[in-house]
């Protein structure tokens, strides 16, 4: 499935950079809404 | 819990005495009712047999005994002590003896008789299973006093980080499951220098530092037991 | 994992003065923000948007960098050897936040401040997600050297241990009603975490004998064994997730105060 090439290293990379940011944004929305409502 | 404050006595012994009555009083109320005692020693003996039948009648071969069986035996002491150990606390706050306990006795003096006694708990239990897992399994027992170290210093550390974390699970619902959860983690590295001792005791070899880890984990986690169980005990 | 669900603490038994200094519900502390992320407000203070993107321009570069910049590292197969300048910044971030959480908690038992408190579950909370990315590229990378996903190599071991006692953290968490019980006993759990630590991370590596895993960057000897350049984005790589870490840690923080916030005003408005 996976071996030596780049392919999955930067695949995973992506994945994980991604996750993280996405979660970031709804997070930052998240709590700036509820901030807002108070 | 007949100590007062207005005894001569100075602060030291006062704690002494403080925790040996808290010993005393769990002995006593042991001694009445064996509950205790009694669900330590079945379930020892219970996943002693279990494991024991699953083997087959031949046991383990030689070639895999110093692997396999001082690990059983540490398995089955810390199921034991798991069905039984948490029951130190989980009692008082059933029964609401908790509160007058909280009057009457400083908190580290509390813990170190709980301490004691569930290690004397634990260490019955060890005395009674251990020489009839060493029949049973056929274990040849090289160094005795490596085995008697291993039981007592392992035995020690149970006691110790389960009295601690009991008193912690007391006070959160699904007292009894939250507690091996707990346990686990911090059991670990107990766990797995009294096996390496253990190995050692029945002819395989161990580092030198073994022993001496052993003793320091039993050190701190009975120095920070004495230090973070007033935060536990009192809101 | 999630904690934000505001449940029903605040029981009736203690009721923490709410508006009161360094209460439960605590009003003074949240000051309404100018703008989102990416706009409006000054831009340069410490909620600006300047930082941060200077922070995604740092990511930016320190993944280039892990691509193009830095070399194979020798004695790897193939190009595995680049999964490096992630899973080791998010093993070290993981256990930053640990080693934060035990600091918070230790501070929450010393001052007794709530936010202390919140700031030690939003800092498990995280490091347990970055434990978790970290085992999971581990144990791909093991798959790819070592033909296993799992042999019990003694870091696997530690950070397994680690995930499940953070994970007994949160369990408790979840079990305690009362907030100022909860906050307490998972301090002193917390606290447990610290005094066990060293026997992860040294005394069970030195019993397992032998490793296959490379020698940690920060070894014992503390010599630097590694070329300049992978060295470089290594640390790029770490500080750009160290500060992403603090960057979400704080909006976790503030979320976790809003719902403590939220569950005093419903207790009070219930109770009148």
């Amino acid at each position: 499935m996976i071996e030596g090439g780049i392919g999955w290293v930067a695949a995973v990379n992506l994945v994980i950079w991604t996750g993280l940011f996405l979660y970031l944004l709804r997070l930052d929305a998240r709590v700036r809404n509820l901030e807002k409502e108070e | 819990m007949s100590v007062e404050a207005h005894s001569p006595e100075t602060a030291a012994s006062r704690w002494l005495l403080e925790a040996l009555a808290v010993f005393a009083k769990d002995w006593r109320a042991e001694l009445r009712s064996r509950h205790a005692l009694h669900t330590l020693l079945l379930f020892a003996v219970t996943t002693l047999i279990t494991v024991s039948v699953a083997l087959g009648p031949l046991g383990v071969s030689s070639s895999e005994r110093l692997a396999v069986l001082p690990a059983l035996l540490w398995v089955i002491l810390l199921f034991a002590a798991a069905a039984g150990l948490p029951r130190a606390f989980v009692h008082e706050e059933e029964t609401h003896t908790a509160t007058a306990l909280r009057l009457a006795a400083t908190p580290s003096a509390l813990f170190a008789g709980k301490v004691v006694y569930s290690a004397s708990l634990l260490l019955a239990v060890e005395l009674l299973l251990v020489p009839l897992y060493v029949a049973v399994m056929q274990l040849p027992i090289v160094s005795t006093a490596d085995l008697l170290l291993a039981l007592l210093a392992g035995g020690l550390g149970l006691a110790i980080s389960s009295t601690l974390l009991a008193a912690i699970a007391a006070q959160a619902q699904g007292r009894a499951a939250l507690f091996p959860i707990l346990a686990f983690p911090v059991l670990l590295p107990l766990l797995l220098l009294a096996i390496e001792l253990t190995r050692a005791a029945v002819g395989g070899t161990a580092g030198e530092g073994v022993l001496v880890n052993l003793v320091l984990y039993d050190a701190t986690m009975a120095v920070a037991g004495l230090m973070l169980f007033p935060l536990v005990w009192n809101p | 994992m999630s904690q934000d669900s505001p449940s029903a603490h605040g029981r009736a038994g203690a009721p923490p003065a709410p508006g009161g200094a360094g209460g439960w519900g605590d009003r003074g502390e949240i000051k309404p923000r100018g703008g989102g992320w990416a706009a409006g407000g000054s831009g340069l203070g410490p909620r600006g948007w300047a930082w941060r993107w200077a922070l995604w321009l740092w990511i930016a570069l320190a993944i280039l960098g892990a691509f193009f910049y830095a070399p194979l590292a020798q004695d790897f197969i193939g190009q595995s050897s680049r999964i490096l300048f992630f899973h080791v910044p998010m093993a070290w971030t993981s256990l930053v936040a640990f080693v934060a959480a035990g600091a918070w908690s230790v501070l929450y038992l010393w001052k007794r401040r709530p936010d202390d408190d919140r700031a030690a579950a939003a800092a498990v909370e995280l490091g347990l997600v970055l434990a978790l990315l970290a085992t999971t590229t581990g144990a791909m990378w093991a798959k790819v050297m070592w033909h296993a996903w799992w042999n019990w190599d003694p870091r696997q071991t530690s950070i397994v241990i680690a995930l499940v006692f953070y994970g007994a953290y949160l369990v408790l968490r979840g079990g305690i009603e009362d907030p100022e019980a909860r906050a307490r006993l998972c301090a002193v759990y917390a606290v447990i975490g610290l005094v066990v630590a060293p026997y992860l991370y040294f005394v069970m590596p030195w019993m397992a004998k032998f490793t296959l895993h490379p020698k940690p960057v920060v070894n014992p000897a503390g010599k630097v064994e590694m070329n300049a350049r992978m060295l470089q984005v290594l640390l790029m790589s770490s500080l750009g997730f160290t500060v992403f870490f603090f960057w979400v840690h704080g909006l976790r923080r503030r979320l976790l105060r809003l719902a403590d916030r939220r569950a005093v005003t419903a207790a009070g408005s219930a109770a009148s």
